[in-house]
């Protein structure tokens, strides 16, 4: 059979199916019928994505010791060395967080062919959906499924409202996942980070204006849900939603300035085994190529323990410790 | 999905060289085409029907493209194709028949746009400015007693246009839901179905609903015959309404999957194919079943054509078949000549002969007699 009768078999026609017969569940409405999809194929795909979210907690909890590798050995096949070891030593699998996520990309894809499909847009689409249903009355009786949700034409393309908040979320997201591990990074990182933190957004964004409004209400969806997920396994990190008011905004009302990200440190437990000092890596990097944001950084970081008092020896707040304390 | 930033991220954290933060780039290009292909949405082709000029047929090659072709026996030589060059106006996917009056050939398309060409040489006729609809045309247009072409855009709204000036007027009614079925003119009454369950009787003058059914969900072309009107729908029935002021429905006939392709009606027998492909012959007073074929060769849009006591049947997937009027038996087919899928309605000579296009853009000329099957013109 060819991969793509196996795709279709097996993954995109059962979908398909189980969004039209959703949607007669959900009183006939297809954008009900999206929400309650994504919240299912999240609950299904949930042991994937906690996986996911392990592996990118552990991940986090060892960068410290990470740059101190990267600081120390110059050899890059003594680093290597070392930073394999380091993985050994604490049960850390560097593609940890890649395989859940190659499983789940076809799921995804699947996704969102179906959606596009089962939205009929043009004459020859909603004929091509006939041949994809099974033949059970109730399912071919539920053609067409309502395109209309909240006053959006789920089958049109440009939905500004839902870009924004597909844009914002994955910003939110990015945000909420940077504050982890920023201290920790090198002006480098940071800089990349800072790139990623507003790239991906927006190049979702972009996707969301141009693909039919069903699918943005999916992305929505399963974005504001990643949020949810991200904020009660791996926890909130440094962020606090006051940091989302800009300091101009800040000086403006009298307020204080942002908190700054305190220094990510490792907690005792991941620092056990490392041979590594945990300590200096809340030290400011020296790094030659710091440019600006790393400065800005350093600055905060001042700041911050001005306002926090100094770090303790296990690094950070005590606050910022319990956090990071690993969970299960 | 969501956390492929982390993917990207442990690859800078791991090795940071520019080679790595060129990797981590590079897989964002890479993800960005293969999600904007997975959402993208389906392209419009069209399924335009061929139509005739003399011995001139006018042909939807491909999407945004016309060619006409004069048909000799089993020889087709073009004529003119448009556009010609990029000064000609624009037209898209063709999903509504074309319309020849006189020496002119209407198009309306997907755009909402409607273009008139001189039949002799596809120019455009001087001084029509298209006339731009504020919606799409996938249903085929239908000429009023005063000489007006009624046009019916997927959103529903109910235009005329004036044939000479190209003026198109605002919505004379308006029907909820998209509008693909193409509809049908009985003296002053208009009627329309769309495939958001509505079937409507719109008195042309006035704009007034005379009556109306929101039963069935209707993108197939609708038919008039025996005193009724015929519509096939998504609700795996066939229904004849009464032309009558009620609209009474007189009978129901139920299948086991949609209807799409439109009724054909012929000396009292309404023959209709299910999409799944299997061809009824009903009582046109009654809707009783006269028999059924036994045999199917794929999906069915396009209508089927009564030759000779043959029912032509095209599929999708690209064969022909022929059928015994009188008895559904299968009298020669599949004859499948590999050149695309079959979704246009056929256009029948005057000689007898049938006339396919497929979405690949070739016109084939069916002998119903004897199921030969010759491509007139295949593109390149």
């Amino acid at each position: 059979m060819p991969i793509g009768e196996i795709w279709q078999t097996l993954l995109e026609t059962p979908f398909i199916n189980f969004l039209v017969a959703l949607s007669v569940l959900t009183f006939g409405s297809y954008g009900l019928a999206i929400l309650a999809f994504t919240v299912i194929s999240r609950v299904v795909t949930f042991p994937l994505t906690l996986r996911t979210l392990r592996a990118t907690r552990k991940m986090q909890e060892v960068q410290p010791l990470l740059q101190e590798i990267q600081k120390k050995y110059s050899d890059p096949k003594r680093r290597t060395e070392e930073t394999m070891r380091l993985y050994r030593e604490q049960g850390v699998n560097p593609l940890g967080c890649l395989g859940p996520q190659l499983i789940q990309f076809p799921l995804f894809i699947a996704l969102y062919q179906v959606i596009r499909i089962t939205l009929g847009g043009t004459p020859e689409s909603m004929l091509y959906l006939e041949t994809r249903l099974y033949d059970v009355n109730f399912i071919k009786d539920a053609i067409p499924l309502s395109r209309s949700f909240l006053g959006i034409d789920l089958g049109a393309q440009g939905n500004i409202p839902l870009v924004v908040i597909v844009v914002s979320g994955m910003w939110l997201q990015q945000r909420i996942s940077t504050s982890r591990n920023a201290a920790g990074a090198s002006a480098q990182q940071q800089q990349m980070n800072q790139t990623m933190q507003w790239m991906m957004p927006l190049m979702f964004g972009w996707f969301s204006f141009v693909v039919p409004a069903g699918l943005a209400l999916y992305w929505s969806a399963t974005t504001i849900i990643g949020i949810v997920l991200q904020w009660i396994f791996v926890g909130p990190g440094d962020f606090t939603w006051g940091s989302l008011v800009p300091n101009i905004v800040r000086d403006a009302l009298g307020m204080q300035p942002a908190a700054s990200r305190p220094a990510h440190q490792p907690t005792r437990s991941s620092a056990v085994g490392g041979d590594i000092s945990a300590t200096d890596s809340a030290e400011p990097s020296e790094s030659g190529s710091d440019n600006g944001t790393g400065r800005r950084s350093q600055r905060s970081r001042r700041r911050g323990s001005d306002r926090q008092g100094p770090p303790s020896a296990g690094g950070g707040s005590g606050r910022s410790r319990r956090r990071r304390r690993p969970r299960g | 999905m969501f956390h492929v930033k982390h993917v990207l991220a442990r690859m800078f954290h791991v090795k940071h060289s520019g080679v790595a933060r060129g990797r981590g780039f590079f897989a964002i290009l890479l993800l960005a085409p293969i999600l904007a292909g997975c959402a993208a949405r389906a392209v419009p082709d069209g399924w335009a029907a061929p139509v005739a000029s003399g011995d001139i047929v006018v042909v939807h090659t491909e999407s945004g493209a016309l060619e006409a072709f004069r048909v000799q026996g089993s020889s087709a030589t073009s004529v003119w194709r448009y556009p010609l060059s990029d000064t000609d106006p624009e037209l898209k996917a063709v999903y509504a028949t074309p319309l020849v009056m006189g020496d002119r050939v209407y198009v309306a398309d997907y755009e909402g746009s409607v273009l008139a060409l001189n039949v002799a040489d596809g120019r455009p006729v001087a001084d029509w400015v298209p006339p731009k609809a504020d919606g799409r045309f996938v249903a085929s247009p239908v000429v009023d007693p005063n000489g007006r072409m009624i046009l019916v855009t997927d959103n529903g709204d109910v235009l005329t246009l004036d044939l000479a000036t190209g003026a198109l007027s605002t919505p004379v009614a308006r029907l909820d839901g998209r509008v693909w079925s193409s509809p049908v003119l009985s003296g002053e009454t208009l009627y329309v179905a769309s495939v958001d369950r509505r079937v409507e009787a719109i008195s042309i003058p006035d704009g007034a609903v005379r009556w109306e059914d929101t039963d069935s969900p209707v993108a197939g072309d609708l038919a008039l015959g025996a005193g009724s009107l015929l519509v096939g729908g998504f609700d795996q029935r066939v229904r004849a309404f009464d032309l009558g002021a009620s609209g009474d429905e007189r009978w129901a006939f139920d299948s086991n999957t949609w209807f799409w392709a439109r009724p054909l009606v012929a000396d009292g027998t309404v023959y209709v194919v299910d999409v799944d492909g299997i061809l009824f012959a009903l009582d046109a007073d009654t809707g009783a079943e006269q028999w059924r074929s036994s045999e199917t060769f794929g999906e069915v849009r396009a209508e089927p054509a009564l030759v000779g006591g043959l029912i032509l049947v095209a599929s999708r997937e690209g064969t022909i078949a022929a059928y015994d009027a009188s008895s559904g038996a299968l009298r020669w087919g599949p004859v499948d000549p590999e050149q695309g899928q079959l979704l246009a309605n056929p256009l029948v000579l005057d000689s007898g002969e049938v006339l396919y296009v497929s979405n690949e853009g070739s016109l084939l000329r069916v002998e119903p007699t004897s199921g030969n099957v010759t491509v007139l013109f295949e593109r390149s």
